[in-house]
């Protein structure tokens, strides 16, 4: 929580950013250790809290039957919604974390899923149970406990956690449906019954922020306060760019933008084989303590 | 309110009131500075005291908060590092500094601004910039308080040159000195060190 920097403070920061070493001792594309815990919310079909840091955020899914939209028969539907908490930052007591809030919703939803709902994360057409009449819609919540900057790395992180936690419960049809008629169905209570989601195709949000003539990973609140502008580029294990949001006042040359993309690629490969080692690592300790 | 200030040349002066009003061309918001805390009234309202010329506005270095209950009271809170060419200023309040040793800097006899109280040492050096091997040395030593307040250990000069040297011993990289395996070296070398003492743990 930075309450303000003298301009002394200021100018060490970037000062040390422009030699190549942060005020953490980090260089200018390392990440800072995270840890990730599973299934802490029981009601929710799946859940996660990671930890980057001092910043701390919390994700679940939650799946609820529903009809399919009339434009895509054969597929279920996912909402992202993020709350940043109150207690979070100063700055976001009362009302003023809304705006972050829609903007960082907004920037998962682009990078995740695409704004028509398809996307490289989720095979939705696993969704459906019967195909125009029933589907699984999924809502993925995300709760920001506390911020020190790289909220949205650390909420694709969580993501992809509470994602490949997430159980779907089977749903066995009993009566053929005519045209109109309802279905009727049972879900299966059986918690071995529950099918899982491979996450391996959802991508990871590297976050590279501007601050003078050179870019950083994985900033902290203090860095964020000094940046020009940042870039969020979502990437996946394939290495292809899922989605691109830009924050920040000041413009990018084009080379500069190319430049970051590429920067963000190299990045990617080593957040994500982490992410996943976290992830397996997380799943260990939950079933040992079963 | 201003009571007097230091002219360079080591002249004080009461207070007028263009002092008073002229502040802002020395210091400014979020401008940080060391002084005494001569009094804490009833309304709140704190009153400092820079008594010598060593206290005034910091520059050139890094500021790291602890919770204010693991610093050690001292005689000093001032701590000149010569070996790593770097002060140290442990506060009270947990707001600990470090920054560039001031004599390691190439000095500039010409700006002698007035800096409110802070005379000829800690001049405004806006200019200097330093060297990545004070750099480094600043971090590490960030690091090794940071360590120290992560295990809840007691801060002061001992613990943390003991921190800074077992991590260039240990051949520990400044960035790996907040992960979990540093942190669990320094709480064993801390544990064996207690029971050699034959300190209950």
């Amino acid at each position: 929580m930075v309450v303000g920097l003298s301009a002394a403070e200021r100018r060490y920061l970037t000062d040390g950013i422009a030699q190549g070493l942060r005020n953490d001792g980090r260089g200018l594309y390392d990440f800072r250790a995270f840890s990730v815990e599973l299934a802490i919310i029981p009601q929710a079909n799946g859940s996660a809290r990671v930890r980057l840091g001092a910043t701390d955020v919390i994700t679940s899914v939650k799946a609820e039957l529903g009809r399919p939209q009339a434009s895509r028969p054969s597929q279920g539907r996912v909402e992202i919604n993020i709350e940043c908490s109150s207690t979070a930052a100063p700055q976001f007591e009362g009302r003023g974390g809304e705006d972050l809030s829609l903007e960082l919703s907004r920037a998962l939803y682009r990078s995740l899923l695409c704004n028509n709902g398809t996307g490289p994360a989720i095979d939705l057409s696993a969704l459906t149970v019967i195909e125009g009449k029933l589907c699984w819609n999924l809502f993925i919540d995300g709760l920001v406990l506390s911020s020190d900057g790289n909220l949205l790395d650390v909420l694709a992180i969580a993501v992809k956690a509470a994602l490949s936690n997430t159980g779907i419960p089977k749903v066995e049809v009993t009566s053929a449906a005519a045209a109109e008629q309802e279905a009727d169905f049972e879900i299966s209570d059986n918690p071995d019954d529950f099918s899982g989601f491979d996450v391996s195709h959802v991508p990871v949000i590297i976050t590279l922020t501007k601050v003078g003539r050179t870019y950083i990973v994985d900033a902290t609140e203090e860095e964020e306060s000094q940046m020009s502008s940042a870039i969020s580029i979502a990437v996946n294990s394939a290495g292809h760019v899922c989605g691109i949001t830009k924050r920040g006042g000041a413009g990018l040359d084009p080379s500069v933008l190319l430049d970051m993309i590429s920067v963000a690629k190299e990045v990617s490969k080593s957040l994500l084989s982490t992410v996943d080692a976290e992830i397996m690592a997380a799943e260990s300790r939950g079933d040992d303590q079963m | 309110m201003l009571s007097a200030v230091n002219l360079p040349g080591g002249i004080q002066r009461r207070r007028t009131v263009i002092d008073e009003l002229n502040m802002r061309s020395l210091f400014e918001e979020n401008d940080l500075i060391s002084a005494e805390v001569q009094s804490v009234h009833s309304d709140g309202s704190v009153h400092l005291h820079t008594r010598s010329l060593k206290y005034g506005k910091l520059t050139n270095g890094q500021l790291v908060k602890v919770p204010p209950y693991l610093v050690k009271r001292l005689k000093q809170h001032f701590h000149n590092l010569k070996s790593c060419a770097v002060d140290m200023i442990i506060g009270c309040n947990g707001y600990i500094w470090i920054c560039a040793a001031v004599d390691s800097l190439p000095s500039n006899p010409e700006i002698e601004k007035i800096t409110g109280d802070s005379g000829a040492p800690e001049m405004d050096s806006c200019n200097e910039s330093i060297s990545l091997k004070v750099r480094e040395n600043i971090c590490r030593l960030a690091n090794s308080i940071r360590v120290l307040s992560a295990l809840g250990f007691l801060i002061y000069p001992d613990t943390i040159i003991d921190t800074f040297d077992a991590s260039i011993s240990k051949g520990v990289a400044i960035k790996d000195m907040l992960g979990a395996e540093f942190l669990v070296m320094i709480a064993e070398r801390e544990a064996s060190r207690r029971t050699k003492n034959n300190y209950m743990l």
